[in-house]
């Protein structure tokens, strides 16, 4: 699926990334800890095609990612990515049809349940506190059904309930064939990957 | 069928956006009627102006007041980073730049209307020989203006002297369109009788701001 080769980044000649080779496999989960500013956001972002790689390649399929592949993939960052001034509703309706879902409405509505939110469908974003914000940003990443889902600390600041919904989401995902590549700090969310990598020195390595 | 889809969808995002409170409008009206009204005291009430000054006054105010804006018309996307949300999605990413382009230009020619009609009743100005000619270089102006502010917003998307950037580099780069256009406007108030280069110089703004984001749009977004 997802692939990096010998990929390495640069911010103003300071090395952040370097050498990175990473190959997703179906249904596998993935685990990154690191410590902070050791470049686990950057990884991701090159991963998701945000950010290009000063050298190396991202692939997919053995093909360089091109613009229809990048909706394969399912990004949770830091931020959101959400639109304040809509409602929840209309967040994941806009981003169904971006990612030309049919029925984003109903789509919308659907996974508006899954995550629990639906009660605040109506509700602009703004005003929702930071684990609503945070399920609704997995609903986000899901709502096109990717290939791969990658993850930035997703568990930070979530209540027991909110957990729990976001390990149950994540499991029924990886079982329909979905990789997931996760950024955690929590030992007991790393244990549970299939693989376990740390970045040293900007160097992706495998942890036993 | 897909970009048509993703197109109208992110022009209703910014539709709604705006309407619920996103002040683009309103700022930019009250900025431009305000340089007017000061103006106006400063010519002493105002009175006949020449045409070229009054044309010139008419673009200055509009370019002032619709830079400043441009500047900041994502900043309610940037909030929860959900112009990178959209980055994410799979269309040619120029689909973000035309939509974020027509609701500019849909939200200044909004203001444009209040301001040129302050400009009419507080300077005193006689009602353009050429009113279609008047309204197609508006629309024209207009287009070309938010187009430039547009792509040049993008680009200077990152920097964090973002809010001075656009207006900096958006006049340098808008000299010929704008004397072009107020060119056009003296046309339109019955000064000059022939339109010159300047209908041309206007469309070839607007020509190579229609093909080139579709070409660079996507590269310029890869930090």
């Amino acid at each position: 699926m997802l692939t990096l080769h010998s990929v390495a980044k640069e911010y103003d000649l300071r090395p952040v990334l370097d050498d990175v080779n990473l190959a997703l496999e179906r249904g596998l989960r993935y685990s990154l800890s690191a410590e902070n500013g050791s470049g686990k956001t950057t990884l991701l972002q090159i991963m998701a095609g945000l950010s290009k790689p000063t050298r190396g390649k991202v692939l997919w399929m053995g093909q360089p990612m091109s613009a229809k592949q990048r909706g394969l993939v399912g990004v949770v960052l830091q931020s959101s990515f959400l639109f304040g001034d809509l409602t929840a509703h209309e967040n994941l309706s806009l981003y169904a049809t971006l990612y030309g879902r049919p029925g984003p409405h109903r789509l919308a509505t659907e996974w508006l349940q899954r995550i629990g939110l639906e009660y605040a469908g109506n509700a602009f974003v703004r005003e929702f506190s930071k684990g609503m914000k945070q399920r609704l940003a997995l609903a986000r990443a899901m709502i096109h059904q990717p290939q791969v889902l990658l993850l930035d600390e997703p568990f930070d600041g979530l209540d027991v309930q909110s957990t729990k919904l976001f390990q149950d989401l994540l499991q029924q995902s990886q079982e329909a064939g979905t990789a997931v590549f996760l950024v955690t700090h929590q030992p007991t969310e790393a244990s549970a990957a299939h693989r376990r990598f740390t970045l040293k020195y900007g160097r992706l390595v495998d942890l036993p | 069928m897909s970009g048509l889809r993703s197109f109208q969808a992110l022009v209703w995002k910014d539709v709604r956006t705006e309407l619920r409170g996103g002040r683009f409008v309103v700022s930019s009206l009250a900025f431009g009627v305000l340089l007017i009204l000061v103006v106006g005291m400063a010519l002493g009430g105002a009175g006949q102006l020449p045409v070229d000054w009054s044309a010139g006054l008419l673009w200055l105010n509009l370019f002032f007041s619709s830079a400043i804006s441009i500047g900041r018309h994502d900043d309610k996307d940037r909030e929860m980073a959900g112009h990178w949300g959209v980055l994410l999605a799979p269309m040619d990413r120029s689909v973000i730049f035309y939509a974020k382009w027509l609701t500019t230009f849909l939200f200044v020619f909004v203001a444009e209307i209040g301001m040129i009609g302050a400009f009419f009743i507080i300077l005193n100005q006689p009602a353009p020989k050429h009113p279609l000619s008047f309204v197609f270089v508006m629309l024209g102006g207009t287009m070309g203006l938010t187009g430039l502010g547009t792509f040049l917003a993008t680009l200077a998307a990152t920097s964090s002297m973002r809010d001075i950037l656009v207006p900096l580099l958006l006049f340098p780069l808008a000299i010929p369109m704008f004397l072009a256009l107020i060119q056009l406007t003296v046309f339109a108030f019955g000064g000059i009788s022939h339109t010159g280069v300047w209908i041309q110089v206007l469309l070839g703004y607007l020509t190579i701001l229609f093909i080139l984001p579709w070409l660079l749009y996507e590269p310029l977004m890869e930090v």
